[in-house]
């Protein structure tokens, strides 16, 4: 049984027509460009917004139940911690409008309170917290009242990048420690692979597809590739580790430096193109996953150009900025270098 | 009224226009119809006191509780708030900025209306003083009854102020 049944949900001037499972315990990513739909799915499972269609709770039909009644947990992009109340009663007004006992909400707020290690904010105000620490103290004030289901809509947004990536673990390990169902909305692919039980992409308001990270970035869709384009992957025919971490892979005649911990076999690399640099000057020294070629193909976008790019025997994809292609005049016929950078080549041992 | 008007449509556009009608009536325009009512009793300053505060106070209360971002009322039901929960603890907490606001604009402003319905009608009070002093030219009465009414207002201010402070000092 389903911890989220959406079937045919439209709504106004966003949503399609979305159905869509959620499994009991499972994290889902909705990922989409801005603007496609994923924080208006969240409002309608939250009951926040009209919409038609059917929305149950494992076998129960919410679609009359207003927001209050729904028991779930919804950590907005902005937050938005009571300004007027302090860390404590922040938390604690979830659980005065539950109508937990006054006996039993300090022994919840302290629970909590260890559980995401902001003990000591105890009597601050909003105002005095830094974006991490709001951050944990709106999860806080979600997970007090025990929702059967979690809604985060871009939490990490506003943070850096370091602060953003070790809340990102955080919320990982904490979902899977409370096997909270979770739907997570995000723009960024990254995020969502790192995350992401299964991913659902939402593009103009439709649902273009779902599955697991690795079937998104290595086949995505028809619908979804103006969102996310395809890797590039190059068949692997031999390989040897050479180091910790590190292995040299053969594609045919090019000869790649990939990041490899070791397991099973090396298939295939996959390189997104907006990861491979192109320039017409030949990189700094040592020459390591650098390569010459030939562009074959251009294909120009609004801010950036899709080339076709023939390197050794292969033919690649690689995306420039539109400047960068007007500054160097990149064109068909013009030989150019490509770099493969070392950190995004993704390693793959099987069939997806 | 101003809660009931700021969160209501219906109400709002129920008494809005009667109010925009009577909002403009200067509160010494009254004045006259109070004493024939009233008489000059201590009923007459008092009423005159809540006319010319009410109307600024009940539009800055309105504005006060339409300020609250709507998003911290959706925060409050998905967290399982009843509407009177959310009127008490959300709404009109974030609305008391406005509202003292109000307070503190009308605190001086209803003494002066008060002093000048005692300078013009009222035999009694801090106004009438003035105008018996006038008329008998004596200018120490008058600069002790212009101090104490600076202090007077001064001190409604300080007292609106202080009460803002302790209610909202922590987070504003």
């Amino acid at each position: 049984m389903p911890a989220i049944t959406l079937k045919k949900i439209s709504t106004k001037f966003c949503l399609k027509e979305i159905d869509l499972e959620i499994k009991e315990g499972e994290l889902l990513v909705l990922l989409g460009p801005t603007g496609a739909g994923k924080t208006t799915l969240l409002n309608v499972i939250a009951g926040l917004v009209e919409y038609e269609g059917e929305v149950y709770f494992g076998e129960e039909k919410v679609d009359l139940l207003p927001p209050e009644k729904r028991q779930i947990g919804y950590v907005f992009q902005e937050l938005y911690l009571f300004p007027h109340l302090d860390v404590y009663h922040n938390i604690a007004f979830g659980l005065k409008a539950r109508g937990f006992s006054p006996a039993e909400i300090p022994g919840r707020i302290s629970r909590v309170m260890e559980l995401l290690n902001i003990g000591h904010l105890r009597s601050r105000y909003p105002r005095n917290l830094s974006g991490g620490e709001k951050q944990r103290v709106a999860l806080a004030r979600v997970l007090a009242i025990e929702p059967r289901i979690l809604l985060l809509d871009e939490p990490l947004s506003n943070l850096d990048y370091s602060l953003a990536k070790l809340l990102r673990l955080e919320i990982k390990e904490l979902q899977r420690r409370l096997s909270l169902t979770t739907l997570y909305v995000t723009h960024n692919f990254s995020e969502a692979r790192e995350l992401a039980d299964r991913i659902a992409v939402i593009v103009e308001g439709e649902l273009g597809q779902v599955g697991a990270p690795e079937e998104i970035f290595l086949r995505p869709g028809a619908k979804i590739q103006g969102f996310i384009p395809p890797p590039n992957l190059l068949t692997v025919d031999r390989y040897e580790a050479i180091g910790p971490g590190l292995a040299r892979a053969h594609c045919g005649k090019l000869v790649l430096l990939v990041p490899w911990e070791g397991g099973d076999s090396l298939r295939e690399i996959a390189i997104m193109p907006y990861d491979i640099s192109l320039s017409i000057y030949p990189p700094p020294a040592p020459g390591i996953n650098k390569y010459k070629g030939r562009i074959i193909k251009t294909s120009p976008g609004r801010y950036t150009i899709q080339c076709q790019v023939e390197v050794e025997g292969h033919l690649l994809t690689v995306e420039v900025p539109c400047l960068t292609a007007e500054e160097q005049r990149l064109e068909v016929g013009s030989p150019v270098w490509i770099n493969f950078n070392f950190r995004k080549l993704k390693t793959l041992t099987g069939v997806y | 009224m101003g809660i009931i008007l700021g969160c209501s449509n219906l109400a709002y556009k129920s008494l809005a226009p009667l109010f925009s009608i009577l909002y403009p009536i200067p509160a010494l325009g009254w004045l006259p119809l109070l004493m024939l009512w009233l008489g000059l009793s201590e009923a007459l300053p008092v009423t005159l006191i809540f006319i010319c505060s009410f109307f600024p106070l009940l539009y800055n209360t309105i504005a006060g509780i339409r300020s609250v971002n709507p998003k911290y009322i959706q925060t409050a039901r998905v967290l399982g708030a009843p509407p009177w929960l959310i009127l008490h603890h959300v709404i009109i907490p974030l609305a008391l900025p406005y509202i003292f606001t109000g307070l503190r604009l009308e605190a001086g402003m209803a003494w002066r209306t008060v002093v000048a319905a005692e300078m013009i009608a009222i035999p009694t009070g801090i106004g009438a003083l003035l105008i018996n002093a006038e008329s008998l030219i004596r200018v120490d009465i008058i600069f002790v009854c212009l101090f104490i009414l600076s202090l007077m207002s001064f001190g409604g201010e300080r007292i609106f102020l202080w009460l803002e402070h302790k209610l909202t000092g922590a987070w504003k």
